[in-house]
């Protein structure tokens, strides 16, 4: 929510800006406004006030005209009968009100006093006397005795003025008050009078002595008009009316003090009505934009909600929410997205599960299907390849050899019904039969084998498609589903040799068990360590008998495996780059045994086999020119062997270092001849000096026929081209006869000695009985 | 109330005055007098008594004017017609109500208080006023009426008419002194006197007075 939160903290602030401005305002308005009517409302309230005291003076001052008629007053004043004129005063004054009368004299001396019996004294205001003759009478307000009043003055006719009548009527606070009711003014509302010295003090009504003093300005003037002054009571509107006095009287005022306070109550319920309705529109405000915010902020949430279980790999549809704007428009994209990069990946994944081809299991994906089957019980993996595939694919093309690989799913799937079945490699297939013994599986394989024996047919293109069946066994060769896919395909190797073309995995002939891996760190220290040591086999010159020479055999004597087979590391060595040490190493051993053997008088050749890999580089040809420096030998006493197959693989190279070595005088022989698929023409181009004819063909060649031709056409064309030739595993004397009946040079084999450590080798070359006679017979 | 009516010390003074206006009587009944009196404005003032009385040498006449023997003042629609009055010492006011409303006459003055109500279409008796000087007379019924009776020891006097102007016939030549009153009078003012000769020729006389403004009638009492 918190895309909420900034979207709803957002909007309240900008509308309590806005409303605080608008209320702001709006209190300003309506509080200058409300003053302006309270300025008013006093203005017009105290007008009235004036009004209505001279409303009730005019009633006083008519009430003492009438008083001053009075006839028996008359006559007791033309009488000049004190007492009467006294009572009578004092009897009419309280008709009118009046706190106080006085008689004047026309000559302004006070003859009667009903407030005090005094000697005749000047009254106060003879002004006023003047005025009563002239206007009958007169009303005033006045300051007597430090009060303020009301001071009427009417004449006593008989019929002409005789003397006058003045009556008194204080301002008090219950008059004010009275007033004030009537005119609803403000209570702090009374009368102020002018000291002497221009200060004001309050004369009458409930006023303030603090706030009396606030009333004059600096120049001691009264507000004529209303203002605002600060009172002790908080603000207030000051207003003052003078009032009319006559001369010789104190100026008198009426003085106004108005609350703004009260100006301001009908206000107090705006200000409350106003801050509830911005309260009111906040919450709202916020309350909507909370809403929004989380009708924008909810499916957000939910599709990150969504997005992430999208990245978690839940590829359902995104929920529903039925939304006509962008974002809803987000959510339909999102959806088809996911649609899309789930079709994408089920594609991707069946991609990467199998075969393009055949459109089966591929090798990661049987490897599971494997370790399935393992769990649930005894199983065992066929793997069939199709021995010509890359032969046909070269001649036909490779939409024809998939379609034929297409073909051959078919058939296998025919036979094997629901069996698991996966392609493993470009031309083989890896079955899964559950529950099967040796000879069940060899039947399956058969089968198999069988099923292809019809050609696949394309038009007019018939394509022999012969097969072979690898076997192996869970649990008996491991649970491993990789182990077991090797080891099948280890089985499928020698199945390609088999007869039948079908063998069940043997752990013994494995040449690719993992422990070999270890063997090779493991060969780098026996070198270092000298675990390593050169058999010589010795080799017969069949035409003189004598040995002329022994071919160096690597012999691994493990310190805690013991002997280890040539096959078990030599082609491991080879396939690593190991060999070259190996090469290397030998050349050093057997060449330092040749001078050995010169020095004990035995002129013997050495042959030391050689990789392909030593014949990558030019590196062979400068060791074995430095070794043959440095132990002073002719090149005449080396012989390097290499097989066929060899040569075969890496011609360009390998050529141009054998020529070379040629050159030097080193004589180079062909290991192994009659295996590969050499031909005899190309062979005359190489360097070669010598052929050693393999010994499958020479191990029975007493007895097979075909062998004995075999052996002796190779022994004729070998001759012809100018070869010396070499037979290896002779094992009877029948054969060394047919061989030397041959015409062959050279016999090596159990017959005539097994590879022997070089001390009993030089034992055997020294006692060697057909010294010297088997040379004479020869020649 | 106006202060008290001017004393004539005169009065009493010698008989050989007396005997002085007895012997020019006869040749001096050749002149006469024509007054007149405004205000400080220069208004001419009705209503204004000037009273002539022989001075020095000249002799006081046997008997006074008769038309000061006597006087009647009327009341007609709530006011006294006229509204002054003078009279020789000794003379009397008679009042008539002419009106249909009846009148309480009083006079407050000291020289002659008086009352009585006076029913409609009466007649009073007369009304003596032995003291010279002035009696204001109202009505206690209807405040505004008023009427002054103006009692004068000398033997001529006059109220100006509405032109200011007070006529006096047939005087003896001699030295005079004439003398203004006037309701209105300011109370502060004396009452003027100015020295007149007559020879055989009239003469006029201008007098200014310092006067109150007339009452005013205050309607809205009514």
């Amino acid at each position: 929510m918190r895309f909420g939160i900034k979207l709803a903290v957002f909007l309240a602030v900008g509308l309590l800006v806005i409303l605080g401005a608008a209320g702001f305002a709006t209190y300003r308005s309506i509080r200058d406004t409300l003053i302006d009517e309270g300025k008013a409302q006093i203005t017009t309230a105290a007008s009235r006030f004036v009004r209505q005291l001279d409303e009730i003076e005019h009633q006083v001052a008519v009430g003492v005209g009438i008083v001053a008629l009075d006839f028996a007053l008359r006559q007791a004043v033309a009488e000049r009968d004190r007492e009467t004129v006294l009572s009578a005063l004092r009897n009419h004054g309280r008709r009118v009100g009046a706190s106080r009368m006085l008689l004047v004299e026309t000559d302004g001396m006070v003859s009667a006093d009903t407030a005090r019996q005094t000697a005749p004294r000047p009254f106060a205001y003879p002004a006023l006397l003047e005025r009563a003759r002239d206007d009958g009478r007169v009303a005033t307000v006045a300051v007597i005795d430090g009060i303020p009043a009301w001071l009427v003055v009417g004449p006593v006719m008989a019929p002409d003025p005789i003397a006058f009548v003045a009556a008194v009527l204080p301002l008090d606070d219950e008059l004010l008050a009275r007033i004030r009711a009537l005119t609803g003014l403000p209570e702090a509302t009374g009368l102020v009078v002018a000291g002497a010295d221009g200060s004001w003090r309050a004369a009458s009504g409930p006023l303030d002595a603090e706030e009396v003093r606030l009333l004059p300005d600096a120049r001691g003037s009264l507000p004529m008009a209303p203002v605002i002054s600060d009172s002790p009571h908080g603000e207030t509107i000051l207003l003052a009316v003078a009032l009319q006095t006559p001369a010789g009287s104190p100026a008198v005022a009426a003085a106004f003090f108005y609350p703004l306070s009260d100006a301001l109550k009908r206000y107090d319920r705006l200000i409350l009505v106003l801050l509830v309705g911005i309260g009111g529109g906040l919450v709202a405000a916020i309350l909507g934009a909370w809403l929004i915010a989380r009708g924008v902020a909810w499916p957000l949430e939910q599709l990150a909600l969504y997005t992430r279980r999208i990245g978690a790999g839940d590829y359902a549809p995104p929920p529903p929410l039925r939304r006509s704007d962008e974002i809803g428009e987000l959510y339909a994209a999102l959806g088809n997205m996911v649609r899309a990069v789930a079709d994408r990946e089920a594609r991707i994944r069946h991609q990467a599960s199998h075969d393009p081809v055949t459109n089966l299991p591929n090798r990661q994906a049987l490897t599971r299907l494997i370790e399935h089957q393992v769990a649930a019980g005894p199983v065992c993996l066929m793997v069939v390849a199709l021995s010509r595939l890359d032969e046909i694919a070269h001649t036909v093309g490779h939409d024809i050899a998939d379609r034929m690989l297409r073909d051959a799913t078919a058939r296998l799937m025919r036979l094997l019904g629901s069996a698991p079945i996966g392609c493993i490699g470009e031309r083989s297939f890896a079955m899964l039969v559950a529950g099967c013994d040796e000879t069940t599986a060899l039947a399956t394989a058969h089968r198999l084998i069988e099923a292809f024996d019809q050609p696949y047919r394309e038009g007019e293109l018939t394509i022999d498609a012969a097969v072979a069946v690898g076997v192996s066994m869970a649990p008996e060769h491991g649970t491993d589903a990789d182990l077991l896919l090797r080891r099948a395909e280890a089985a499928l190797h020698a199945a390609l040799h088999a007869e039948g073309r079908a063998a069940i995995y043997q752990m013994a002939s494995d040449p690719h068990r993992s422990e070999r891996l270890s063997l090779m760190s493991g060969l780098r220290q026996a070198l270092a360590r000298g675990e390593l040591r050169l058999f010589y086999q010795p080799k017969l010159d069949l035409r003189s008998g004598r040995l002329t020479g022994a071919e160096a055999l690597v012999r691994w004597q493990h310190p805690v495996q013991g002997l280890i087979p040539n096959d078990a590391f030599i082609g491991l060595a080879e396939e690593t780059g190991n060999i070259q040490h190996l090469t290397r190493w030998a050349l050093e051993t057997g060449l330092a045994e040749v001078k050995r053997w010169r020095g004990l008088g035995l002129d013997l050749r050495v042959s030391i086999n050689i990789s392909v890999r030593d014949l990558a580089g030019p590196g062979l040809c400068d060791r074995v020119a430095g070794l043959l420096r440095s132990h002073a030998l002719p090149p005449e006493v080396l012989v390097l062997e290499v097989t066929e197959g060899a040569i075969m693989r890496e011609p360009d190279t390998a050529v141009a270092v054998l020529r070379r070595l040629a050159a030097e005088g080193v004589t180079i022989a062909i290991d192994d001849f009659g295996v590969g698929q050499s031909s005899l023409t190309y062979l005359r181009r190489l360097p070669v000096g010598e052929l050693k004819i393999d010994k499958d063909f020479v191990l029975r060649l007493g007895h097979d026929t075909d062998d004995q031709t075999i052996v002796r056409t190779v022994v004729e064309l070998g001759h012809s081209l100018g070869f010396v030739v070499t037979a290896e595993g002779v094992q009877d004397e029948d054969s060394l006869r047919l061989l030397r009946g041959f015409g062959c040079d050279y016999a090596q084999g159990y017959l005539i000695a097994r590879p022997l450590p070089p001390d009993e080798f030089c034992r055997l070359a020294e006692a060697w009985p057909q010294r010297g006679t088997l040379a004479a017979a020869a020649c | 109330m106006t202060s008290a009516a001017p004393g004539w010390s005169g009065m009493r003074r010698c008989g050989w005055l007396a005997a002085l206006v007895a012997m020019l009587a006869a040749p001096a009944h050749a002149a006469g007098i024509v007054t007149t009196v405004t205000d400080e404005a220069g208004r001419p003032l009705a209503d204004a008594v000037v009273s002539v009385m022989p001075d020095g040498a000249t002799p006081m006449p046997a008997s006074a004017s008769p038309s000061l023997a006597a006087a009647m003042i009327d009341q007609q629609g709530e006011m006294f017609v006229p509204d002054v009055v003078v009279i020789h010492t000794g003379g009397a006011v008679t009042f008539r109500n002419s009106d249909r409303t009846r009148h309480h006459v009083y006079s407050f003055s000291s020289i002659r208080p008086f009352e009585f109500v006076q029913n409609p279409n009466d007649v009073s008796s007369p009304v003596r006023f032995d003291t010279a000087g002035f009696a204001a007379i109202g009505c206690n019924i209807h405040d505004n009426m008023i009427a002054y009776v103006y009692v004068t020891t000398a033997p001529w006097a006059v109220v100006t008419d509405a032109a200011g102007h007070a006529r006096f016939a047939d005087l003896p030549a001699g030295n005079f002194i004439a003398t203004v009153w006037h309701p209105r009078l300011r109370p502060s003012a004396k009452p003027p006197a100015k020295a007149i000769t007559l020879a055989t020729q009239d003469t006029t006389l201008a007098v200014t007075i310092p006067v109150l403004p007339p009452r005013r009638l205050r309607s809205r009492e009514y």
